[in-house]
C-alpha cells in the first residue's frame, strides 16, 4: 500500500514539474522600439454619398476635406482614382481589406442628405484602417450655403483625433490686400477662410489701413486707419459691416490687440514723444497706462490668460521683448540672442511667443518660450514679419517681401508654417498681400 | 522494503537527471513543416534570377473572417453624437453679399490634393551585363523600403525655403541607437538576437509618429501582440486601456494609436525561426517615443 503511495506521489511530483515547465516555457517576449519616423498619413477621403443635388456637394466636401487635411502636412490624401471600393458600396461597413490595400491608415466616409426644412444633413465616419474600427461619427445640420464650413468643421474633428490637438480649420484670415506701384500704394482690408476661399473686400482703399487684429469671437476686427491724416483705431463687425471708432488718437498708434475676453484693447500711444503701451476697456472707453518709460515700448500683445503681456522694448539699449504683469508690474526682458526683436505675439497655447527677429541684414520668425528659453528661428527671409497664430497654436502664418532689384519693387505674399519648421506654404491671394490676422475658430 | 524505497529513489532520480538532460517534455508541439524562410531583402537584379515573391498566403484569411463581425457595430455611433456640432453650423455669413465695396475677385486657384504613388512601386529589374549573378541569398545592396521613406522626406522638405532650422525630431528619430533586449527562455539559451533585432526593425520601419505628441511628455505606449506560427498578428491590443478613455489624454491616444497601426501593418512579421515559436508567440512591445 505505501507502495503505491509512493508510485502516486512520485507522479504527481513527475507532472507538478512538468507542469511547471510547460508554463515556463511561454516566457514573453519584450522589444523595445524607439526609432520611427514622422511621416504624412496616407489618408482616403471619399466621396461623400448624396443624390440629386446632393451629389456635387458630396463630392465639394470631400474636395476641401482633403485639400484643409493636406495643407496641414500632417496627411496625404490619396487620389480618388486609386480607390478600389465605391462610395456608395460602404454604407456604414466599408471593406477594409480594400482600403489596406492601397496603403490608406485612415478612412472618411460620408452622406449627405436635404431635409424636408431645406437644410442639408452631413453624417461622417472616420475609420481606422488597419484596426478595423470607427474612429468618430458625426452628424452635422446646415444651410445648404455654409457647406464649406461644414467641411471645415468635419476636416477639424478629423485633425483633432488624429493628432490630438484641436483643429484651425474653420477660422478666417483678415490681412492688408496691397496693390499699385510702391510709390502709390493701395492698401485694402480683405477677409477670406483660411484656405483661400470666400474672399471679400473690407475697405475700399481711400484710406490707409494697418495691422487688422480678430477679436475673441471672430466678429470683430479691430485696425487702424488714417482719416483725414488722423491715425484712428476702428472696430469693424464682420457680417453687419458696421463700423466704429474706438478712439480718436492725435498721437501715432501702433498695432492695437484684443484681449482674450474681447473686453480690452491694448495699443501704444505717443504721448509728448515718447510711445508707451496702453490698454483701453471697451465698455467704459477708459484709457490705462501700462509702461511710464522714457525708451520706446509698442507692439504688446496679451497672454491667453491675460496674466502677462509680451511688448517690444528698447529700453535695455536695443529692441528686444519683455514680458510684465498685466497691470505694468515686474517688467523682465526674455529675449537676448543676437540681433532685434519685434513685434511678439503670445501663442493662444499660451506655451510660446513668436517673434520677428532682424540680424546681419535678415529677417526671420521664430518662437520662443515665454520664459525666453528655447529659441528656434522656423523662416527667413529679405524681410519677414508680422507672425499670427492659427487657433491651435500649432501653424503660423507671416508675410515675407522679396528684395527686387532695379526696376522691380519686390512682391510681397503671406506664407503659413508649421511649427516644427516643415510645410511652409504660400497663401494663394488675388494681389500682394501683408500684415495677415488669424481668427479664432467660429463657433 | 528497504530494497524497494531505494528503487524508488534511485528510479525518481533517474527521473529528475533524465529531465534535467532531455529538457521538459511539451505535448503541445505544433506540428507544421515550415521551411526556412529565406531572408530577402534586396532590389531584384534580373526577371529570370529572381526567386518568386514570397507567397502572402494566409493573409486572406484573416480578412474574412474579419469582414464579418464589425459591420453591425459602427452604425449606431453616429446617432447619439453629435451635441454641439449640431447647434453648430447656422453661422450668419448668408447675407453679408450688399456692402457697398465687393469688387468681385478673380475665382482662386483650388489647391490640389497631391497624388501620392502608393508606397508599393513594383520593383525595376535591372540587368547586369554578365546573367550568371549568383542565386538570391546573397546580402542585400540597398533594401527597398527605406527608399520610398526618403521620398516622403523631401516631399515636406522642398516646401521650405528658410536655410536653419534647428528641428529636434527627425534626425534624431533616424540615428538614435536600439537598445539591445535580451530575452531568456526556460531553456536558458537566449532567443536569438538577431531574431528581436529583425522583429524591432520590421516595427520600427512601420512606426509613423505622430508629431505633435513629441513635446507631451511621457507616452510610452505598450502593446501586446500574438502572434501565429507563420508570423500573422493573430491579436494586438493597447495595454493601458484605462489612460486611453481619460479625458485629457489625446497625446497618448494619438501616439498608442500609431503604435497599434505599426504593429498591424508590420504582419505578417518575417524571419522568425519556426522550432522557437514558443519563444516569440507573445510579445510585448514598448513605445518609446523619442525626445
Amino acid at each position: 500500500m505505501s507502495q503505491m503511495k509512493r508510485l502516486l506521489g512520485l507522479v504527481v511530483f513527475a507532472s507538478a514539474l512538468w507542469c511547471a515547465g510547460t508554463m515556463a516555457a511561454f516566457a514573453e517576449l519584450k522589444i523595445d522600439i524607439t526609432r520611427g519616423s514622422v511621416e504624412p498619413m496616407p489618408i482616403a477621403v471619399s466621396r461623400f454619398v448624396g443624390s440629386g443635388a446632393e451629389q456635387a456637394t458630396g463630392a465639394d466636401l470631400a474636395r476641401v476635406i482633403a485639400s484643409d487635411l493636406e495643407r496641414s502636412g500632417l496627411f496625404s490624401p490619396i487620389d480618388d482614382k486609386a480607390f478600389i471600393q465605391r462610395p456608395e458600396a460602404i454604407r456604414g461597413a466599408p471593406r477594409f481589406g480594400d482600403w489596406r490595400q492601397i496603403n490608406a491608415e485612415a478612412l472618411v466616409s460620408g452622406v449627405v442628405e436635404r431635409q424636408t426644412d431645406g437644410r442639408i444633413k452631413v453624417t461622417f465616419q472616420l475609420w481606422d484602417v488597419f484596426a478595423e474600427q470607427q474612429m468618430v461619427g458625426l452628424i452635422f445640420r446646415a444651410q445648404p450655403s455654409a457647406w464649406r464650413r461644414v467641411a471645415h468643421k468635419v476636416a477639424d474633428q478629423i485633425y483633432k483625433r488624429i493628432t490630438g490637438e484641436n483643429g484651425y480649420f474653420d477660422t478666417r484670415i483678415v490681412y492688408i490686400s496691397e496693390t499699385g506701384p510702391a510709390t502709390k500704394r493701395i492698401k485694402r482690408l480683405a477677409i477670406m477662410d483660411q484656405d483661400g476661399e470666400n474672399h471679400r473686400f473690407l475697405t475700399n482703399g481711400d484710406h490707409l489701413v494697418l495691422t487688422p487684429r480678430f477679436s475673441a469671437s471672430a466678429q470683430e476686427i479691430t485696425y487702424l486707419s488714417y482719416f483725414q491724416n488722423q491715425p484712428r483705431v476702428y472696430i469693424l463687425h464682420i457680417d453687419t459691416g458696421q463700423q466704429e471708432v474706438v478712439g480718436n488718437f492725435p498721437n501715432m498708434t501702433f498695432a492695437p490687440r484684443f484681449s482674450p475676453d474681447g473686453n480690452k484693447i491694448i495699443m501704444s500711444l505717443s504721448k509728448e514723444g515718447n510711445s508707451d503701451v496702453y490698454t483701453m476697456d471697451l465698455r467704459t472707453r477708459r484709457v490705462k497706462r501700462l509702461t511710464d518709460h522714457l525708451a520706446i515700448d509698442t507692439s504688446p500683445s496679451f497672454a491667453p490668460d491675460e496674466r502677462y503681456i509680451a511688448f517690444n522694448s528698447d529700453r535695455g539699449g536695443s529692441q528686444q521683448i519683455y514680458v510684465m504683469d498685466s497691470d505694468g508690474r515686474n517688467v523682465k526682458r526674455i529675449s537676448f540672442g543676437n540681433g532685434r526683436y519685434a513685434t511678439p505675439v503670445w501663442s493662444p497655447r499660451g506655451d510660446l511667443i513668436a517673434f520677428t527677429k532682424m540680424h546681419k541684414g535678415k529677417f526671420y520668425i521664430g518662437v520662443m518660450r515665454p520664459d525666453g528659453k528655447g529659441e528656434r528661428l522656423l523662416a527667413s527671409g529679405y524681410l519677414v514679419e508680422g507672425p499670427t497664430w492659427a487657433p491651435n497654436g500649432r501653424v503660423i502664418m507671416f508675410f515675407r517681401q522679396t528684395a527686387g532689384g532695379g526696376n522691380d519693387p519686390g512682391t510681397v505674399k503671406l506664407y503659413s508654417i508649421d511649427l516644427t519648421g516643415y510645410n511652409e506654404r504660400e497663401i494663394v491671394t488675388p494681389a500682394e498681400a501683408s500684415d495677415p490676422a488669424w481668427s479664432p475658430l467660429i463657433p | 522494503m528497504r530494497f524497494g524505497a531505494a528503487i524508488s529513489s534511485f528510479l525518481l532520480h533517474l527521473c529528475v537527471a533524465a529531465l534535467v538532460y532531455f529538457g521538459l517534455p511539451s505535448f503541445f508541439e505544433p506540428e507544421f513543416d515550415m521551411t526556412q524562410s529565406i531572408a530577402v531583402e534586396i532590389v531584384t537584379i534580373a526577371d529570370i534570377s529572381n526567386p518568386p515573391p514570397p507567397t502572402p498566403a494566409p493573409k486572406p484569411e484573416p480578412l474574412d473572417k474579419a469582414e464579418i463581425p464589425p459591420p453591425p457595430e459602427p452604425l449606431p455611433e453616429p446617432d447619439p453624437v453629435p451635441p454641439e456640432p449640431e447647434a453648430v453650423p447656422e453661422p450668419p455669413p448668408p447675407a453679408p453679399e450688399p456692402e457697398p465695396e465687393p469688387e468681385v475677385v478673380a475665382p482662386l486657384p483650388e489647391p490640389e490634393p497631391e497624388v501620392i504613388e502608393p508606397p508599393a512601386p513594383p520593383l525595376k529589374p535591372q540587368r547586369l551585363a554578365a546573367l550568371d549573378v549568383e542565386p538570391p541569398p546573397t546580402p542585400p545592396s540597398k533594401p527597398e523600403p527605406p527608399a520610398e521613406k526618403q521620398q516622403f522626406d523631401t516631399l515636406l522638405k522642398d516646401l521650405t525655403e528658410s536655410a536653419p532650422k534647428p528641428r529636434a525630431p527627425e534626425p534624431e528619430l533616424t540615428q538614435a541607437a536600439p537598445t539591445p533586449s535580451t530575452v531568456t527562455t526556460a531553456r536558458d539559451e537566449p532567443l536569438s538576437m538577431t531574431v528581436s533585432d529583425s522583429i524591432r526593425r520590421q516595427v520600427e520601419d512601420k512606426w509613423n509618429v505622430p508629431a505633435g505628441a513629441l513635446e507631451a511628455g511621457d507616452l510610452d505606449v505598450e502593446i501586446a501582440i500574438s502572434l501565429l506560427p507563420d508570423g500573422t498578428v493573430r491579436k494586438a491590443e493597447i495595454v493601458d486601456q484605462a489612460r486611453m478613455k481619460e479625458p485629457g489624454e489625446e497625446y497618448y491616444r494619438s501616439m498608442a494609436e500609431s503604435a497599434l497601426r505599426a504593429v498591424l501593418q508590420a504582419s505578417p512579421l518575417r524571419d522568425l525561426p519556426p522550432d522557437r515559436y514558443e519563444d516569440w508567440r507573445e510579445i510585448t512591445f514598448r513605445f518609446r517615443p523619442p525626445v
